[in-house]
């Protein structure tokens, strides 16, 4: 019964003119909390949380740090299961949205690499190693840049999706390599701190303000994704009778 | 699910695991290579490449560090809590280095057992926790101290840290 | 009101990165979607044949 209704709803939002109306709907409500979570966590982040022992302020970096890092790992993975109902469904809806996951991945992955790198310089004293960690983080952002290039590349937007699907999920291996390299090798960048099984290495009066951020960036993705399919949606379907429809019933908004 | 799709699933499956064993017979193999540092027990081993610039790995012992009045130079030894490797420098010292701080020293060892360093990066571990509760615990620098076991030191940690 | 910092540079250059990143997320969007609306606007336009030139 409730695995009915999801798939009617799965298949409901396969349909162009749903999906339209849903992250029409749906949008707005996930920037808002956004904002609100953004505003709570940054607050928590410069004004509640103590210094670190060792790291003094500088350690503060880390609530934009980590949680765009976390994102963009998990962007890819949110990709890759798309990509693969796309290659394997044809469902066009997910071939759009795979896509549009890349730019906003590459956009945490570009703050990860810059954050990490100024809150190198003081406490490592580099800006850039090539570590495990640190080159394996690089090759996501050139695995998402990749993405959005082979896409763009082809003029059939759909065979273009269905290449660039390939390659999301050759990359996929990386986010693996991303993940343990802490563990597999010796590195400069310090192991795991938070940990879901098993106690966090973080005192619990610097917890808040990364929950908050992680949350943030969580509903941002989802806001973003919903926002640059819609946009590529209705590029594609133009001339499509839905969107004619649309646009002679409501005016252009 | 339509024979068509099931085909579809196959292929995408493969792609996956086969690229994914590739890549992990890759890196299994290039091990050695991907180390960012080697220890103080590799290198008394003899276990490293000769000739070649490394990174040594390890802790600033306690009481090792003694710095040139008069110029940048400090000497100081590398520990993993067996071996030690003494290491002289002439430069600007992360703010972080202190004894008892994870360092790596890039640089290359000297005939006479002396690691010469161009570069000396500090490493500092995974646990965050205000001052106050440092100062309770009553732990210096990175809190590690040698004959200290390293799951002992995190299990302290984290009992603070509930 | 503005706390300070050690690091102070390090800490806000690091959070600036972050808002002008996400700032161009939100942005990019709107704008790509303000332009393709005008086109698909002045396409109907021309299609009802209501169409001013502006360069007429």
């Amino acid at each position: 019964m409730i695995w009915k209704t999801i798939k009617v709803g799965f298949h409901r939002l396969g349909s162009p003119a749903s999906f339209y109306r849903f992250s029409t709907l749906v949008s707005p409500w996930l920037w808002a909390g956004f904002a609100l979570c953004t505003a709570i966590g940054i607050y928590y982040a410069l004004y509640v949380v103590p210094p670190d022992y060792q790291q003094s302020d500088s350690f503060r970096i880390l609530y934009v740090h980590v949680p765009s890092a976390w994102q963009a790992m998990a962007g890819y993975v949110v990709m890759s299961i798309l990509a693969a109902i796309a290659l394997i469904w044809r469902i066009r809806m997910t071939e759009i949205m795979a896509m549009m996951c890349a730019p906003i991945g590459a956009a945490f992955t570009a703050i990860c690499l810059a954050t990490g790198s100024i809150w190198g310089r003081p406490m490592w004293g580099t800006w850039w190693e090539w570590d495990a960690r640190l080159t394996s983080m690089l090759v996501l952002l050139f695995i998402y840049l990749g993405i959005m290039g082979l896409y763009a590349a082809f003029d059939d937007r759909r065979k273009g999706a269905r290449v660039a699907c390939i390659l999301i999920l050759v990359g996929l291996v990386n986010i693996p390599i991303i993940h343990f390299s802490v563990e597999w090798w010796t590195t400069l960048h310090q192991g795991k701190t938070i940990r879901i099984f098993g106690e966090s290495s973080m005192h619990y009066s610097m917890m808040p303000p990364l929950i908050w951020m992680t949350i943030a960036v969580k509903l941002m993705f989802g806001a973003a994704l919903l926002d640059r399919s819609r946009n590529e949606l209705l590029t594609q379907d133009r001339r499509k009778g839905w969107v004619q429809k649309k646009l002679k019933s409501q005016g252009v908004s | 699910m339509t024979p068509t799709r099931k085909k579809r699933l196959a292929v995408v499956s493969l792609l996956v695991l086969g690229v994914g064993s590739a890549t992990a017979i890759a890196l299994v193999a290039l091990n050695d290579n991907i180390r960012f540092s080697i220890g103080p027990s590799e290198i008394i081993a003899g276990d490293f490449p000769e000739g070649r610039q490394l990174r040594l790995g390890g802790l600033v012992a306690a009481g090792s560090v003694s710095r040139d009045p008069s110029s940048l130079a400090v000497s100081f030894q590398v520990t993993d809590c067996i071996h030690e490797v003494p290491v002289t420098f002439n430069g600007i010292l992360p703010d972080l280095f202190r004894e008892g701080q994870g360092v790596i020293a890039h640089g290359m060892l000297n005939a006479d057992g002396v690691f010469h360093a161009h570069e000396v990066l500090a490493r500092h571990d995974e646990t965050y926790m205000p001052p106050e509760v440092e100062r309770a615990m009553a732990l210096a620098g990175s809190g590690l101290v040698c004959g200290e076991p390293l799951e002992d030191h995190l299990a302290t940690v984290r009992g603070q840290n509930r | 009101m503005i706390p300070e910092f050690e690091y102070a540079i390090y800490v806000w250059s690091s959070y600036g990165i972050f808002a002008v990143v996400i700032a161009w997320q939100i942005v990019q969007p709107v704008l790509y979607r303000r332009r393709l609306m005008a086109e698909l606007r002045e396409e109907l336009a021309l299609q009802s044949g209501d169409y001013n030139d502006p360069n007429s």
